[in-house]
């Protein structure tokens, strides 16, 4: 990930004030798709290799532990952010510009570290979405769906990008 | 790749929903299929995950008196001394209610549930760096331990998948009730939705840990299990009598007309002298907070002298209740001697203060340490030991005396031995109902 050894927050920024203390990381188990999009987008082929790992059950358990331990590093989804630690923002290049995330920057893609969370569902044999399914995405995309994906702090999907199994709405009827 | 990305590993990674259908994908298999037994450790049984789950609140209790000390200790913001009181108070006789609650698997959802809450209440708003600031780092990282303990615990019943849907299940719930103060005496049934409960009968159900048993070997496992929680209750019992004097001297302290007429000074040690003219001025006020309090001390005090028959009836609990009740006796020793020299500190040109505000406290103070003084003797005849039909009378007289209190605790334990052809799912929901009604009124 990089050529110099990286173990204490002094490594990082000699004028940290946390200074030589070792900053413990906590993250989900790297199958899950947060850890596979991180992985992918600033360590393809890497594995994770650094001492002082800790495998958490959930997000707002890894968001928990940076909320208590002044040293720790955590990789969470944003939907599990919570006022006492904070989100650094990215950037895609040396010197930034550095983006933090929000709905905004998620949603325009300015924020690097994004990930999609795909709906898959079952068709038959020919290719033709069920109609329990069907009514279920439709709500999915509906404006009730989305204030629901919403309240769950993860970003709706782009309004102007349905997805042609769903139809058209027309007169706010699905066609 | 550049540094810069390293050092930026965060907390943040965003999800946008997408909507992919797939043709001819088989729909997942569940994991655990007929028959199965779900229960992750499947070496661990119901007794040893009872002890874990005692142990977990023991560990939980030195948890928070390691913090509360900590932030406590030469703390001239009496403020925060009397939160930090309030929390631990609060926090530690929630644990130790849940480990006395007469279904294993619900008491180990219940404190998992708790820690988690108070994690999300205290720690994850920054509440505590807010009330407590640079004194703040040990009760953070104590209740994340505690977290860490816990789910540790859960580890070895719940699968990844369980619990990652247990923490949504509070996560849903915290995310519409993050303003509730008593998350400590929250408990599973409130947070759960139908499918959470449904996962915890599943684990119940499918785990082994109840594992067929015939009538009568029940009655007798369901019944020891019922004493071995009243005792555990009972030693631990003396411990939150000292952390209510506390509460109840933190909160005249604090109170505003005290606080004003104090002149801002916060030291404790410092203002009692002054304590007599206060509660003289404040008569009304003060009257009824020491009436709050005694209700609360004689709630404890009545548990103790009811637990007295128990206790008595079992040895292996004298050696390790004799050295706790001792240290609450110097604690309820350090509180007379401050009203000893709030007396003799008394100033000379106030009017005379009314004797019935600090009789009342001395008379508290006196009867608690009555009562802990008779409790210690009781633990202490190991020689009265007695037979096992003794111990069925002194349970029924145990049982005609209840009240809040002890509704909330032993007669549960007492009604166990009778009622145990109930099923377990009844069980469960009985855990489920602990009566707020004995709650130390303090936030």
């Amino acid at each position: 990930m990089t050529p110099e050894l990286v173990l204490r927050w002094n490594d990082l920024d000699p004028a940290s004030p946390l200074g030589e203390e070792f900053f413990p990381l906590y993250m989900r188990d790297i199958r899950t798709g947060t850890m596979q999009r991180l992985m992918e987008w600033c360590m393809p082929g890497e594995p994770i290799t650094t001492i002082g790992v800790f495998v958490e059950p959930s997000p707002s358990s890894v968001v928990n532990a940076c909320c208590a331990y002044r040293n720790a590093m955590g990789v969470s989804s944003t939907g599990a952010a919570q006022v006492r630690a904070r989100m650094l923002p990215l950037s895609e290049a040396d010197g930034g510009p550095y983006i933090a995330p929000s709905v905004t920057t998620i949603a325009d893609g300015s924020y690097p570290l994004a990930r999609s969370l795909n709906v898959v569902v079952v068709t038959d044999k020919d290719g033709v979405v069920l109609p329990h399914v069907l009514a279920f995405l439709r709500y999915l995309w509906s404006e009730d769906g989305q204030d629901v994906v919403g309240l769950c702090k993860l970003v709706p999907a782009d309004p102007t990008q349905v997805p042609p199994v769903l139809g058209e709405p027309v007169d706010g009827t699905w066609r | 790749m550049a540094a810069h990305r390293s050092a930026a590993i965060v907390l943040a990674l965003a999800t946008l929903v997408a909507l992919q259908p797939l043709a001819g994908c088989a729909a997942p298999k569940p994991k655990g299929g007929p028959g199965m037994r779900l229960v992750r450790d499947e070496r661990i049984d119901r007794k040893q995950l009872e002890e874990l789950s005692n142990a977990f609140a023991d560990r939980y209790f030195t948890l928070m008196l390691s913090a509360s000390e900590r932030v406590m200790r030469d703390n001239p913001d009496l403020q925060q001394c009397r939160l930090m009181n309030g929390l631990r108070l609060l926090g530690v006789s929630s644990m130790y209610d849940i480990a006395t609650t007469p279904d294993t698997l619900t008491q180990l959802v219940d404190q998992y549930v708790v820690v988690t809450l108070q994690n999300y209440f205290w720690v994850d708003s920054g509440r505590a760096n807010v009330i407590w600031k640079d004194r703040s780092r040990p009760i953070e990282e104590n209740l994340r331990r505690a977290r860490e303990d816990i789910a540790s615990l859960c580890e070895r019943v719940f699968t990844d998948e369980q619990l990652l849907e247990l923490d949504l299940q509070i996560a849903t719930w915290w995310s519409t009730r993050s303003g509730a103060d008593f998350v400590a005496y929250v408990r599973f049934t409130e947070v759960a939705s139908a499918k959470g409960q449904a996962l915890i009968e599943k684990v119940r159900d499918g785990g082994g840990l109840l594992e067929p048993l015939d009538r009568a070997t029940e009655q007798l496992v369901e019944a020891q299990f019922a004493y071995d929680r009243s005792f555990f209750w009972a030693k631990r019992l003396p411990l939150f009598a000292n952390w209510q004097v506390l509460a109840l001297w933190y909160d005249i302290m604090a109170m505003p007309d005290v606080r004003r007429a104090l002149d801002g000074v916060d030291r404790v040690t410092t203002v009692v002298g002054s304590l007599p003219t206060l509660l003289e001025q404040q008569g009304p006020v003060v009257q009824g907070l020491l009436q709050e309090y005694q209700r609360a001390m004689q709630a404890t005090t009545g548990a103790l002298e009811r637990a007295q028959p128990l206790v008595e009836a079992v040895g292996g609990v004298m050696q390790a209740s004799g050295g706790t009740i001792g240290k609450v006796n110097e604690t309820l020793d350090k509180v007379a001697a401050m009203q000893a020299r709030a007396e003799a500190a008394k100033d000379p040109n106030a009017p005379p203060a009314k004797p019935m505000e600090l009789a009342e406290v001395t008379a508290l103070l006196a009867e608690t340490r009555a009562t802990l003084t008779e409790a210690n003797r009781a633990l202490e005849s190991g020689d009265r030991l007695l037979g096992s039909t003794a111990i069925d009378q002194r349970v029924a007289t145990v049982q005609a005396a209840s009240d809040a209190l002890i509704d909330k605790v032993f007669w549960r334990a007492t009604a166990w031995p009778s009622s145990c052809t109930a099923t377990t799912r009844s069980r469960g929901s009985r855990a489920g109902s602990a009566t707020p009604s004995s709650r130390p009124r303090i936030r």
